[in-house]
């Protein structure tokens, strides 16, 4: 790390020069900046977020692991902690303690549209531990410079009566314990102005600010505001409009919604919290349903629909996507959604697949037997032995639609099903692959159709079966529900999982994800000697090296619970939430 | 100047190489040694060639073994790699043996038989029977050429893929039996048509089920057959002993022994051929003592032989990578091969390669040139585990002149032009210490860009 590197960072965090103090009320970072501003950014209580990552036990738990330490022996990084020990010891404390002392009342990054300069503000402790580390970290950049022929890398000016000092084409001046670091002169300037003159028109006072200002919850470490209405003017001024169309079919049905929202929202914020047991961001814009178009109202759910995207209550679960989509209302309106070409390959598709449903219109009587909402799972597969186990264990997934009309749809997709199973035989017999055989059951309240691969007569029961044998294709048929799944375990599961009543998930949740870490790490050590196969062929490395990493990925794992994604609707807004929690300390 | 080979004394040639002061036993012949008998070695390894005798050293290639414990681990990652059942990915699997293997010249040989026996999973198409073959021309590589001619004839990837599944009495398919003479035993013009039908007769209900050699007795044509001269109801495996029986057999052996391991051209004259062909009858086809007197006499060690060789894709790559004991992406590497012309496991067609001058082109040329950039600067490549200029530093080489001194004996055959080294070295020198390492990486690659490099 060199010297310059380390002043880099250190240049976020700190100097200062003498100033005047503004009487009256103390402003916030919002009243210092000009109203142009489209994006803001601030973290109110840095040394919290520092404690938050630095003191949790998760760290200490990492810093444990071999890899851990051995990445701290490299020559590289020993280099690294050598400099950073030089600048402590020339601050006179730890780089934590500068850092929380520099930033303890608040870091605000902001973007003006105006200048199409940014700027950060940090509020120091007082003034006179701004000072200190200034002077320091200043004479530190000195010395490398010196140190590598070059000249004085601050410029010193004067701004009514204030200290600035420009370094390249951006500076910085402190006023009080503020600390203004800019990239542009006139945002600079402005800063500047409303910090000594202390008022003035401020983003503070912008009415979208304002309004999104009002929404931020207290408990938030990071905030972030956008201001999507002048983003969206700036980009359609530039002939650059905000996109109303994509050309990809899966992002269309994934996020196709929130297309529609952009076009007419005014503001965007995101909102990070943080605490020893999770890490959550949740984005958040304002919502009118009117503002969903006629075409993409197949993924939003109606105000009073009855529908719940919950995930079911299966063992071993490892993902559940859940979500409303209206997939023949989706499927007829294509020409409304997308471009020319990629509405000409899926009437292409249609054609194929109204063959493969024996002339059904798939549109309009396949997937218009569906209910609006979809189900896709993924859950750990388990194999009676290591003779009847493949040699990579794959998940089992499936997918679950509710049916609208069960007792017309059934016979219909159960013999499709056949016929698929029928033409996979054919087909898989022509290349000299195992062969499917059909079969059906049942269970309390559920009829299966189960299609399983025969194993060779004569085959070596030490060997393990090829990839194929994580499939047993089968369709289940429970009251109104409808499964496709890849195995018969999950395919029974789901089947006979109890009915979530639908209240209790509201209709507002429009997409739910959940992934469990615990059952990725089961399956991921199910494949281990797999995985080290994989890492001694990409990375080169030997057993030993690739043991130690593939180890590493699953103790990491070992730390995480569970991760999940929603994405609501309610009357007046639209919001996305991401949340990761982690496991206790074992 | 070099003697023209049809001059050559044979047992001059073959008489074992005794270091003199004209020409001593130095790291460079050692060097030339490991490109010839595997793929190249490293700075240790040619320390410790160089303190044995030449012969020593021959001795200690040819009779090195795998141990046990790096055989078991090629084995699971070999099973590992196929597990999805791509056939594909199985030459990363063997490049990975390659730079990882304590015996190249087992590996080596491999090759050698790899291109002899030109097997496609182009047309097997099958992950599991292609490591079978694999494996088995490994076991057989130094060893009894005889026990591999039959081990092959029941190779279920090699019967696929010269459609002897299909090989019935009623219909008896030639393909095997003519390759048989053709191109793994005899060469042309020592055997008849007659032979060919008659020989495809022997093989006939050798079938494959279920992946496996099966004799079905039902589709074998039990009669009398007339091959080569000799009469009986003879089987395929006797249909082999009669292959192998001929004078033809040892001679066309050491001729493409000597291509492949001594030179690419000319052909070499029969005078040259016939002592080690004796040899090789003499010990009963095996192949190791044969080897043994090639590497370790006068003639490898002579102009007629050094850089007389145009480096495979192979040796181009694996052979870089090895000298300068490093490790990568297999995959990658595998897939750089391929577009040098060399596919591992998807030979062109039933000759193999043809080797020697067709290695090289305006197009491959190009394509080595980049794919030694790629390997050199690719963020998986590393050197002894650590950079190349950690690497330099461990072995004394601070200063430019030094570092291109070292890079010439262990990767070269032959000294680079003066002015190419001095440049070579300024250009190392002048680099800033934050740019040397990628500094030292270039002078590689415009190093393996020279004529001098394409040539083993």
């Amino acid at each position: 790390m060199s010297w310059r590197a380390v002043w880099c960072v250190w240049i976020g965090l700190g100097w200062g020069a003498g100033g005047a103090l503004l009487p009256g009320a103390e402003p916030t970072a919002a009243d210092l900046l000009p109203p142009g501003v489209v994006a803001y950014a601030e973290i109110t209580d840095p040394p919290r977020l520092l404690s938050l990552v630095l003191d949790h036990p998760l760290r200490q738990r990492l810093e444990r692991l071999e890899e851990y330490q051995a990445a701290l022996r490299r020559k590289e990084t020993l280099a690294a902690l050598g400099v950073l020990e030089y600048v402590e010891a020339r601050l006179g404390m730890t780089w934590r303690q500068a850092v929380e002392k520099l930033t303890v009342r608040g870091i605000a990054a902001a973007v003006d549209l105006p200048t199409k300069g940014a700027a950060l503000l940090i509020r120091a402790e007082s003034e006179a531990t701004l000072l200190t580390l200034r002077d320091e970290l200043m004479s530190l950049g000195r010395e490398e410079a010196r140190n590598k022929g070059r000249k004085d890398p601050f410029r010193q000016h004067d701004y009514r009566g204030q200290t600035v000092y420009q370094v390249d084409k951006g500076g910085f001046a402190t006023v009080g314990d503020w600390l203004v670091i800019v990239n542009n002169g006139e945002l600079g300037q402005a800063i500047l102005d409303r910090l000594l003159d202390g008022s003035g028109e401020s983003l503070s006072s912008q009415p979208r600010f304002a309004e999104a200002r009002r929404t931020k919850p207290p408990e938030a470490a990071v905030w972030l505001w956008a201001d999507v209405a002048s983003l969206r003017e700036q980009s359609t001024r530039d002939g650059k409009p905000f996109g109303k169309q994509t050309d990809n079919p899966v992002a269309e049905l994934l996020v196709g919604s929130l297309l529609d929202v952009f076009q007419h929202t005014p503001w965007l914020t995101a909102t990070l919290r943080l605490s020893p047991q999770e890490v959550a961001l949740t984005w958040r814009t304002p919502f009118l349903r009117d503002w969903i178009s006629e075409p993409r109202q197949y993924s939003v759910a109606p105000a009073d629909a009855q529908t719940s995207v919950a995930p079911p209550e299966i063992d071993g679960l490892l993902v559940s996507l859940g979500s409303y989509r209206d997939l023949a209302a989706l499927w007829l309106r294509a020409a409304d959604l997308y471009p020319e070409n990629v509405v000409d390959k899926l009437a292409e598709a249609d054609s194929n697949l109204t063959t493969l449903f024996a002339g059904k219109d798939f549109g309009e009587d396949v997937l218009g037997a569906l209910g609006p909402v979809i189900q896709i799972v993924a859950a750990e597969q388990t194999f009676a032995s290591d003779q009847t186990a493949p040699a990579i264990k794959l998940p089992a997934f499936a997918v679950l639609f509710t049916l609208r009309d069960p007792e017309l749809s059934r016979r219909e997709l159960r013999r499709t099903f056949q016929s698929l199973i029928g033409f996979i035989n054919i087909a898989g017999a022509m290349n000299g692959q195992p062969q499917l055989e059909l079969d059906m059951s049942s269970g309390e309240g559920f009829d299966l159709v189960t299609a399983h691969f025969v194993p060779p007569a004569n085959r070596d029961p030490q060997a393990p079966l090829p990839i194929q044998f994580n499939f047993s294709p089968t369709v289940g048929f429970a009251g109104s529900r409808f499964i496709l799944s890849s195995t018969e375990g999950l395919a029974r599961q789901l089947a006979a999982a109890p009915t979530r009543p639908p209240g209790e998930s509201p209709a507002a949740v429009n997409t739910s994800l959940h992934l469990n870490f615990g059952v990725l790490r089961r399956i991921l050590a199910a494949n281990q000697s797999h995985l080290i196969t994989q890492n001694m062929l990409q990375e080169g490395h030997t057993r030993e090296e690739a043991e130690r990493q593939v180890s590493l990925g699953l103790a990491i794992l070992d730390h995480l619970l569970d991760f999940s994604l929603q994405l609501l609707h309610t009357e007046s807004s639209c919001e996305l939430e991401l949340r990761l929690r982690l496991r206790d300390a074992p | 100047m070099t003697p023209a080979l049809d001059s050559l004394d044979p047992e001059w040639a073959w008489s074992p190489f005794v270091p003199d002061e004209e020409t001593p036993w130095t790291r460079r012949l050692a060097a030339h040694l490991c490109r010839r008998a595997g793929f190249a070695a490293d700075s240790a390894q040619l320390d410790h060639l160089v303190r044995r005798t030449p012969a020593e050293a021959v001795r200690e290639l040819v009779a090195a073994q795998e141990p046990e414990e790096f055989r078991r681990e090629m084995s699971d990652l070999a099973r590992g790699t196929i597990a999805p059942g791509d056939v594909g990915q199985l030459s990363a699997w063997w490049v990975y043996r390659m730079l990882a293997t304590p015996q190249p010249l087992l590996e080596k040989a491999t090759l050698f038989w790899h291109g002899h026996f030109a097997t496609s999973a182009a047309k097997v198409d099958d992950a599991e029977l292609m490591l079978g073959q694999n494996e088995l021309l490994r076991r057989y590589a130094l060893g009894d050429f005889a026990a591999l001619v039959q081990a092959i004839s029941r190779d279920p990837a090699m019967l696929l893929w010269l459609d002897s599944a299909t090989n019935r009495k009623a219909h008896p398919n030639e393909n095997y039996a003519r390759e048989l003479m053709e191109l793994f035993c005899l060469g042309e013009g020592n055997y008849t048509e007659a032979d060919v039908r008659e020989l495809a007769r022997c093989f006939t209900g050798w079938e494959i089920k279920l992946k496996r050699f099966r004799f079905n007795r039902f589709q074998h044509d039990g009669g009398v057959k007339t091959i080569l001269g000799q009469t009986g109801p003879f089987g395929g495996e006797e249909g082999v002993r009669l292959v192998l029986a001929q004078d033809a057999c040892p001679r066309f052996l050491v001729r493409k022994l000597i291509q492949f391991f001594l030179f690419d051209e000319p052909p070499p004259p029969e005078r040259l051929v016939e002592p080690l062909a004796r040899q090789l009858r003499e010990t009963n086809l095996n192949v190791a003592p044969v080897l043994e007197r090639m590497l370790s006499s006068r003639l490898f060690f002579s102009s007629s032989v050094l850089a007389r060789r145009v480096r495979s894709p192979v040796e181009f790559a694996v052979g870089m990578l090895r000298a300068l004991e490093a490790t990568t992406n297999a995959f990658d590497l595998a897939r750089g091969l391929e577009d040098l012309g060399q596919r591992l496991f998807y030979p062109p067609n039933v000759k193999g390669w043809d080797g020697g001058r067709t290695w090289i082109n305006s197009s491959t040329l190009l394509a080595r040139a980049n794919l030694a950039r790629r390997l050199l600067h690719h963020e998986k490549t590393r050197f002894a585990g650590g950079t190349l200029s950690a690497l330099l530093e461990r072995h004394g080489c601070t200063r430019g002149p030094e570092a291109v001194a070292w890079f010439e004996e262990l990767l070269l055959a032959i000294p680079l032009p003066a002015e190419v080294k001095q440049h070579l070295a300024r250009q190392i020198d002048s680099a800033a210490a934050s740019q040397r390492e990628t500094r030292l990486r270039e002078a590689v690659h415009l190093l393996t860009t020279q004529p001098e490099f394409q040539l083993a």
